[in-house]
């Protein structure tokens, strides 16, 4: 584990407590910081949107949904890289706003896959 | 001898004219009488004596004149007159004149016109009185009669009980009636001292102002043509209120057709034309409600023609019946095209049966839309019990139908959750359900190697998240018993139910898709099934699935039939079988179709036909599946009636 991976804070966005929780803690076994956020509207008011350098949010929340959330940190945090995790087969991607950096994974997640997803987010410039 | 054969001559010739005028007297056709200076009878003429009975000499009474005699003859009540009147004239010798009854022989009083002059001599005294007498008895009695029908005309006329005037000629005076002159007097104080009122006067004072212009301009266009005529007005009452009348003039002509009289009838009609009045009102309330009231009213000949819709039935429908009547046509107009078979069937044989009509169907709107109601319709009878007409009222239960079946499922979160999703998207609910606490438990899973596997190893952490795994597994096995306790509940929900009723809801519910599949669907339903105790709920889901199930297995089918046939029927002595048949391309692997997750299609979990089983086993039914011999499969399954589930 390097330095680099260290500095990296994640911000993980589930409605499920659960998945949040576990994801979390997944992370922070692989050494990095989270924030953990159980809505969109929280997470938007927060000043963790400005702090984290990667995004793992839920498309499919009651309230706001993941893509809305999007559409917001598009505008805050352009450039901000975003990995989407679903647990519908059927999300069309053409919906999801264009973002720097974006990959979908779907529940349940390969963990080993999303550890190194973070980390090329983490290296993206 | 000249002398006296002169004075012979003249003896003679005197004689001849005695004879002469005594014939004359006997036979002028009248009684010729004289009487003395003081009164005395002292002549009757042959006629007189025949009348009587009797000669002046026959008057000769002791102690009585000859006169007092003679008016023993004349009728008692005339008798007193008779005496008086001869005496005034005997005394002041003016002619004397009267009539009275005179008794005939026979007994019978006849009238008499008796006239008298006196006789003066040289001197002027008055020598005697020379009387002629003529019988005016049937002159009498015709007048008698005249004047007795004038006043039975005349008390008619004041008795009937309405107002009659008439003029001798327009603005003439005015004659009125005795109830007439009794209403002027009662509203014209002054009336006697009016003097001649013409008609003018009196459609001014008595007729109300409104009414007036129509009285003067139809009794000016009757005068004026010569003609009868009617009109209504309100006339003033002696309380100040008004009161109708209907007034009919009439002239009245002469031989010559020239204009006599012209006579007016004025009746009271103010109870008919208020009674009308009322009537009126009624009707056009009525026909207010009939058309505003908010469901459709309709009326039906017993033939079948339509006689009557009111407003809110044409608006609903954007036509009027009326122009188009006839009962086919009108059907196939309205109805919805499952519908209006039945209703036809149904109400045919309520025209023909009289027995009451009652159904519930979809009645297409203005706009295209079919919306639920439910039609009522009993016959009217008249006395003798023939049917004259139908009354219809069928009133939008739209809402109402969509309405309950949102209060239905929304009584029960299950209920709605199997209602408002299909099967395949209940089966992506469900594994969404667990696919986020084995997303958890595969996330934790790599944590706690990765926390284990750390230099130093946190073991802490790993006791931590091996908690969290041992959670999550275990919440996820939850959701699956509770999926399937789902569907074996315990039957609270279980409600008496026709089975046929049942499947025609769902056939109804779904007829828009399978219409869109371009499926046609049968049903061929046993009558009078007994009831099943079921959950309505699950078991239409059953149905809905099976029947979606059918028309999906028919989509590969491009030339053939595309039908599905739901049949009901008993299954032995307790048990009603629920069949339904397809023509699609049927199992490939009737047994594995009911295995969870197994399926063919690329929507849907697979989760259809395992479920569709555990809620027809949780009745107490079986479900099973067969190929027809010649093409397509049939889905069947058994409930048990309600004596034996009980």
């Amino acid at each position: 584990m390097n330095t680099d991976e260290h500095a990296c804070i994640i911000g993980v966005l589930d409605d499920d407590r659960r998945v949040l929780e576990s994801v979390g803690n997944l992370l922070e076994s692989a050494g990095y910081q989270v924030r953990l956020f159980d809505s969109g509207a929280m997470f938007l008011q927060t000043e963790a949107m400005n702090e984290i350098n990667v995004l793992i949010c839920d498309i499919r929340m009651p309230g706001m949904g993941g893509i809305e959330v999007l559409q917001q940190v598009g505008v805050k945090r352009p450039g901000l890289p975003v990995i989407l995790i679903t647990a519908c087969s059927d999300v069309e991607s053409s919906v999801v706003p264009q973002t720097s950096y974006r990959r979908i994974f779907r529940k349940p997640i390969d963990p080993t896959a999303l550890i190194e997803a973070i980390a090329a987010a983490c290296d993206t410039p | 001898v000249i002398g006296i054969d002169v004075g012979k001559a003249s003896v003679e010739g005197l004689l001849e004219r005695e004879r002469d005028l005594s014939q004359l007297v006997d036979f002028v056709p009248g009684h010729l009488w004289r009487l003395t200076a003081s009164g005395e009878p002292v002549f009757f003429s042959r006629r007189m004596i025949d009348f009587l009975g009797l000669n002046v000499t026959d008057l000769e009474r002791p102690g009585m004149s000859r006169l007092e005699a003679l008016i023993q003859a004349i009728h008692p009540e005339d008798a007193l007159r008779f005496r008086d009147t001869l005496t005034r004239c005997l005394d002041t010798g003016k002619g004397f004149a009267l009539r009275y009854r005179l008794r005939r022989v026979d007994g019978v009083y006849r009238w008499m016109s008796s006239r008298a002059e006196p006789m003066r001599g040289e001197d002027g005294r008055i020598v005697h009185w020379c009387g002629l007498c003529h019988d005016i008895d049937d002159q009498m009695r015709a007048e008698e009669a005249l004047r007795r029908s004038e006043r039975q005309l005349q008390q008619m006329i004041d008795a009937v009980p309405v107002r009659i005037w008439c003029a001798s000629a327009i603005g003439g005076q005015l004659y009125f009636n005795k109830r007439y002159q009794d209403y002027l007097r009662s509203v014209i104080p002054n009336f006697d001292a009016l003097g001649e009122p013409r008609i003018e006067d009196f459609v001014q004072e008595l007729v109300h102002p409104e009414d007036a212009p129509v009285v003067r301009r139809t009794l000016g266009e009757c005068f004026e043509a010569g003609r009868g005529g009617v009109t209504r007005f309100r006339w003033r009452e002696k309380d100040g209120t008004y009161k109708w009348a209907q007034c009919r003039v009439e002239p009245w002509r002469d031989r010559d057709g020239t204009i006599v009289q012209w006579y007016g009838v004025s009746l009271d009609i103010d109870e008919e034309v208020r009674a009308q009045e009322t009537l009126r009102a009624r009707e056009r309330e009525l026909s207010v409600l009939v058309d505003m009231m908010p469901s459709h009213l309709w009326r039906v000949s017993p033939e079948g023609t339509t006689t009557l819709a009111n407003r809110h039935m044409a608006d609903f429908l954007g036509r009027d019946l009326g122009e188009q009547n006839e009962l086919q046509a009108v059907f196939d107009a309205i109805f919805h095209p499952d519908d209006v078979d039945a209703v036809w069937d149904v109400f045919t044989r309520c025209l023909t049966t009289g027995e009451p009509f009652a159904m519930q169907y979809r009645l297409r709107r203005a706009d295209g839309v079919y919306r639920w109601m439910s039609g009522r319709a009993e016959p009217m009878r008249d006395e003798s019990g023939r049917i004259v007409q139908w009354f219809g009222l069928s009133h939008d239960i739209d809402d109402q139908v969509r309405a309950e079946e949102a209060l239905r499922s929304a009584s029960d979160n299950l209920a709605r959750a199997i209602q408002a999703a299909s099967l395949a998207e209940l089966s992506a609910s469900i594994a969404h359900e667990v696919n986020q606490p084995l997303a958890a438990v595969v996330a934790n899973s790599c944590a706690c190697h990765r926390w284990l596997s750390a230099e130093p190893p946190n073991i802490e952490r790993a006791k931590i998240t091996a908690e969290k795994i041992s959670h999550d597994a275990n919440s996820a096995a939850e959701i699956i018993r509770r999926v399937r306790a789902l569907f074996r509940r315990a039957p609270l929900a279980r409600s008496l139910e026709d089975v046929n009723r049942l499947i025609g809801e769902v056939c109804r519910m779904m007829a828009d898709e399978i219409v869109r599949k371009d499926v046609r669907i049968k049903t061929d339903l046993e009558l009078n099934l007994p009831p099943a105790e079921l959950d309505r709920v699950q078991v239409q889901q059953v149905l809905v699935n099976l029947i979606r199930n059918g028309v999906e297995a028919m989509d590969a089918v491009i030339d053939g039939v595309r039908m599905l046939e739901v049949r009901s029927c008993s299954d032995g002595p307790d048990a009603i079988r629920v069949e339904v048949r397809d023509t699609g391309t049927g199992f490939k692997d009737a047994e594995r179709a009911f295995e969870p997750f197994f399926t063919t299609k690329q929507s849907g979990m697979g989760l259809g036909l395992a479920i569709c089983r555990s809620i027809v086993e949780s009745h107490g039914g079986r479900l099973w599946t067969t190929n027809s011999a010649t093409r397509g499969a049939t889905v069947a399954f058994t409930l048990r009636t309600a004596e034996r589930a009980r």
